[in-house]
């Protein structure tokens, strides 16, 4: 990257995550920040709620406002959703990255008695993914036509669908068939014969702090 | 000073920093200077022959007119009573009235009461494959979408289970 490292912002970073991580060692997993600057959290499932409110009320920290909500889908994991919350803090002006796991079946609490702002983005992680939210007011499909099947940001659901609309003359409304594509599919791969980037063919690792063992130090 | 910077800027910006526009280019009126009339679309049992919710309390429906007690289940030229208890007797056997109608429904609503309740999987994977989409909603909402498919000339039946909260009218 060719941003210049900000050294001081990093230094205090870490040291936040490692306050957190003393704080709440029994769900915080790891702390990681990035070569950006960010701060990440990744906790276990059921201690969603608690370190929201912690990151909410807590004096040295007060993220009263939620960002963004959204779910990854890796379908090599074990738990193939990684559910991220993104948060803001306006006192202290800074942002934190607070990320879970879970698979397809098991179901994730609602953040909705933490922060009101999730509810339509659960509504919508709900819709796109499949992950179901316990205890939400309201979980139902937000973005997708009433009566769709599939979730369709998961890796798995093919980027045409599985249905398409047409408008029928003889029923004089519009009906749903299978799709059909007219020319099959074709996956271009983009990449090209050079090597781009040669300085990083080793991807940096973000700085991780282990609760209790000395910072590791990383590029 | 200011006129200098005020000429690379485009109408819109113009206008917002305060200079009079100036219009003499234009013969006819743009299209913010057009009177649009506001439309308006009211949901309206307009067709004698459309079925609309019109309300819903914890007793019951008021469907085009008619107060349905308990639960209802709500057809493209019918409204009966649903013989469920609540959202739990949602069954293979308590749905099979909709899979059995000719011409095929599209699109099934069903509220299940004061919250949105998961239904057994296997059930709705039966009415998938007859072809009927299901959607699952809470009674509010669900009258609501029922409403919108059947002004979207969808064919649309409902079954609603009365939600058990305090007494409101739509």
């Amino acid at each position: 990257t060719v941003r210049p490292k900000n050294e001081v912002e990093q230094k205090q970073l870490c040291a936040f995550g490692e306050y957190v991580a003393e704080i709440l060692p029994k769900y915080i997993q790891q702390v990681q920040v990035t070569c950006f600057n960010e701060l990440e959290l990744l906790i276990h499932p059921d201690g969603i709620i608690p370190v929201l409110t912690f990151l909410r009320d807590h004096t040295n920290a007060q993220f009263k406002s939620l960002a963004d909500l959204t779910a990854v889908d890796v379908p090599s994991r074990q738990y193939r959703f990684e559910i991220v919350y993104n948060l803001l803090s306006l006192r202290f002006n800074s942002r934190i990255r607070v990320k879970t796991y879970t698979d397809e079946l098991t179901p994730v609490d609602s953040a909705v008695s933490v922060h009101k702002a999730a509810n339509w983005y659960e509504r919508e992680v709900w819709d796109m993914y499949g992950v179901f939210f316990a205890n939400h007011p309201d979980l139902r499909r937000i973005l997708t036509d009433y009566g769709f099947e599939g979730h369709p940001f998961r890796k798995d659901f093919p980027l045409s669908g599985y249905v398409e609309v047409r408008y029928d003359d003889e029923v004089k409304r519009v009906v749903a068939e299978p799709v059909e594509l007219s020319q099959e599919f074709r996956k271009f791969d983009l990449n090209s014969p050079w090597e781009a980037f040669p300085a990083y063919r080793v991807a940096p690792e973000p700085l991780k702090i282990e609760a209790g063992a000395k910072k590791e130090d990383a590029k | 000073m200011a006129v200098a910077g005020l000429r690379g800027l485009g109408p819109a910006a113009r206008r917002a920093l305060g200079r009079a526009p100036c219009r003499a280019h234009r013969l006819t009126p743009a299209d913010d200077e057009l009177y649009q009339r506001t439309r308006l679309t009211v949901l309206e049992p307009e067709s004698p022959g459309a079925v609309f919710l019109e309300g819903y309390t914890s007793r019951g429906f008021t469907v085009s007119g008619d107060l349905v007690v308990g639960p209802c289940a709500i057809l493209p030229r019918a409204i009966l009573q649903w013989n469920v208890g609540s959202y739990r007797d949602i069954s293979h056997q308590s749905l099979s009235l909709f899979r059995l109608l000719e011409p095929r429904i599209e699109i099934l609503v069903l509220g299940t009461g004061d919250r949105v309740e998961r239904l057994h999987p296997a059930v709705l994977k039966r009415m998938r494959e007859c072809g009927i989409a299901v959607e699952v909603q809470d009674t509010p909402n669900a009258c609501a979408t029922f409403n919108f498919l059947t002004s979207e000339k969808r064919v649309a039946a409902a079954g609603l289970i009365p939600p058990r909260g305090t007494y409101r009218g739509m």
